[in-house]
């Protein structure tokens, strides 16, 4: 186990090291600097890219990038909120995307996984069919839809909630873009828990099992519920990493000061900085999730633990 | 709320990113600051002089990305003033709460004949300058509230000695920059000959297309024989190609410091970020460094009229329009005013009814 744990870790330390000069070299290369004010003269734009460091060398820059990187320091913001540090930017931004992206996660999951389950055992019934539709409906559809849907008829139309996100009611000001991120969620888990559920309910060892005279909630909770959940638990995992970050174009619509927005903001300004320690940020909870999915695995499937032997 | 209420002290106060350290003044202070947060919170002042007359207990800033989200909050009653931008300019048109002010923001063609040297012709330039029908263009195409201009120095922005508009005592310029299709195929054709050519092919460099597409029409309906090809650039390449002066035709926008006819003319002497030493002509670059010096205010501006009118005469750019800024504000509110750039309104005196 220990040995399969040093690999996977390997792993992602290179995956991350890789992401980061990947992400460093094609912002670097990228036409433009991020002294973009046409009133600045070739002299003064010189003078801000000498402050910065930025008319060093790239391999320079690089080594100097990660050193600090390595201490926890993203540098300070060029253009954006100018010598603002990002780790203060991050700060500010983080918890909301991250608060957001998760209460629509749980919300999302537990009504997918319901759903999705109640569907199964009512395979092929009116009620299945009309929950396959309205899944591939929520899959199909991007939630900036469902952001602009909401935003239009409980805002605008009824005026039942606020439309855009409010530091002064902050539980009522997210009901929308939570409900947002929730439904395209809830319709992805309720889909894979209804093919998993099936896909169970139809193998030997539950027929095994009924032929044995289990049955009820025995046979649901020990041997249905708790084999089909299993992968279902990796696509919400994999799901809950996009919804921490943020969506781009859901917190614009709500006017959401998250991540996603800084991100937009960043790119448009060409604050490499900033991008990078956004991208970065978005690399490492990736990472960092797989790396807990793997660990998860070879605790609970020994076969894995087995095969990371060799 | 204006942005001059507010100034802080070092850079150190503004990077700290909190209230307490920022040294503020004016009817409201910031209560709340995060970097780049979509809100900001202005409370009372009780230290302001004028104190008792404010009535609001606070103001809130919000920085929404989407016009239409915006123009949605107003319509519903979330908001009291907004800024209108893009197409949701032409859906306010008519809504008497609509406001345009500010004329400190003009956009304008630079021609450069280092590159295409045919471009350095007078009879060229001047019919480039007459191709343009900006007012159709303008009022019919962009829709977005702008201004059609013909000089540099845009009306209702800057005042002669007297205080009336200096647009009112400059030249007329539409000899040289008004829409003239036949006088403009004239200068074109006699151009032409003069450079032994049949055709000319000019390269055009623009940040956004919609607005120069129109103007690209015109110009190659006017004058037969006019090649454009449209270079459009990001933000991030356009300081460089402005930098490399890598454009014929450039379409370039400029914002004044301060309600000066100075601060627009200088834009355009031979170092300038600008100009890119495209043009030169060294009584315009005698008045503008020396302006300064002239203490009767009527000789200087008789001087940048002057100066105005050199860079006129030589066909420099080809002015297109004025940006100016649109708003909605609610008739419950009362009290506002605008700087020249109309950008922030002032809200020291604003008063809301309650409804």
């Amino acid at each position: 186990m220990k040995k399969y744990l040093l690999k996977r870790l390997i792993i992602s330390i290179v995956t991350l090291f890789c992401s980061v000069l990947v992400m460093f070299l094609l912002l670097n290369l990228m036409p433009g600097s991020p002294f973009q004010n046409e009133k600045l003269s070739p002299e003064q734009r010189a003078l801000l890219l000498s402050k910065y460091g930025l008319d060093k060398s790239l391999p320079e820059r690089f080594f100097i990038y990660l050193k600090n990187l390595l201490k926890g320091d993203f540098g300070v913001s060029y253009s954006l909120a100018a010598n603002v540090p990002i780790s203060d930017l991050l700060k500010a931004h983080m918890p909301i995307s991250m608060i957001l992206g998760f209460v629509a996660m749980v919300i999302g999951s537990l009504i997918g996984m319901s759903v999705g389950f109640f569907s199964a055992l009512a395979k092929d019934s009116i009620g299945d069919k009309l929950c396959s539709v309205l899944t591939i409906i929520g899959i199909s559809l991007p939630s900036y839809l469902f952001s602009i849907f909401f935003s239009y008829t409980l805002g605008f139309r009824t005026g039942t909630l606020p439309m855009l996100f409010e530091h002064s009611h902050p539980v009522l000001s997210s009901i929308m873009p939570v409900l947002s991120y929730a439904l395209p969620v809830a319709a992805v888990v309720c889909r894979f828990t209804r093919d998993e559920a099936v896909s169970v309910m139809e193998s030997d060892y539950v027929l095994f099992a009924k032929s044995q005279g289990i049955s009820g909630m025995r046979l649901l909770t020990g041997y249905i519920l708790r084999n089909s959940l299993m992968p279902v638990i990796t696509v919400i995992m994999m799901l809950l990493v996009g919804l921490l970050s943020g969506s781009m174009v859901t917190e614009q619509i709500f006017s959401i000061p998250g991540i996603g927005a800084l991100l937009t903001k960043a790119i448009t300004a060409n604050d490499y900085n900033v991008v990078l320690a956004l991208t970065f940020v978005y690399a490492f909870i990736f990472i960092a999730a797989r790396l807990l999915l793997d660990v998860l695995y070879g605790i609970i499937d020994p076969r894995i633990r087995v095969s990371g032997k060799g | 709320m204006s942005c001059a209420s507010a100034y802080w002290v070092r850079r150190s106060q503004w990077t700290d990113s909190s209230p307490e350290t920022m040294l503020c003044s004016g009817a409201f202070v910031p209560d709340r600051y995060v970097p780049l947060d979509s809100e900001l919170h202005y409370k009372k002042n009780p230290n302001y002089i004028f104190a008792d007359d404010v009535s609001l207990s606070g103001i809130t800033v919000r920085q929404v990305e989407n016009p239409q989200q915006a123009m949605m909050n107003y319509q519903s009653g979330g908001y009291d003033i907004i800024q209108v931008s893009g197409e949701t300019v032409d859906l306010a048109k008519g809504d008497p709460a609509l406001l345009t002010v500010g004329s400190g923001n003009e956009y304008f063609y630079v021609l450069n004949g280092n590159r295409v040297t045919a471009l350095k012709k007078p009879n060229l330039r001047h019919a480039l300058c007459l191709s343009v029908d900006r007012e159709s263009i303008v009022r019919n195409v962009l829709k977005q509230g702008f201004t059609p201009v013909y000089g540099l120095v845009p009306p209702a922005f800057a005042n002669e000695a007297d205080g009336s508009d200096y647009c009112n005592a400059k030249e007329d310029y539409s000899e040289i920059t008004g829409f003239d299709p036949v006088k403009a195929r004239e200068y074109w054709e006699t151009g032409l000959k003069e450079e032994g050519i049949s055709s000319l092919t000019v390269e055009m460099v623009v940040r956004e297309m919609k607005n120069s597409e129109p103007v690209v029409d015109s110009m190659e309906n006017v004058l037969p024989g006019l090649h454009i090809e449209v270079r459009q650039v990001t933000n991030q390449q356009f300081s460089e190609v402005v930098a490399a002066t890598d454009y014929d035709i450039l379409l370039r926008g400029w914002i004044a410091d301060y309600p000066d006819p100075k601060s627009m003319l200088e834009c355009m002497v031979y170092k300038s970020v600008m100009n890119g030493e495209a043009w030169l002509n060294e009584e315009f670059e005698h008045i503008i460094h020396t302006n300064c010096l002239e203490t009767d205010p009527v000789k200087r501006m008789e001087l940048l009229h002057k100066a105005e009118d050199l860079l006129m005469e030589d066909y420099t750019l080809i002015p297109y329009y004025l940006r100016s800024q649109n708003w909605l504000i609610s008739d419950s509110i009362e009290g506002y005013s605008f700087n020249f750039r109309g950008s922030f309104p002032y809200c020291n005196n604003i008063r809301k009814e309650s409804k």
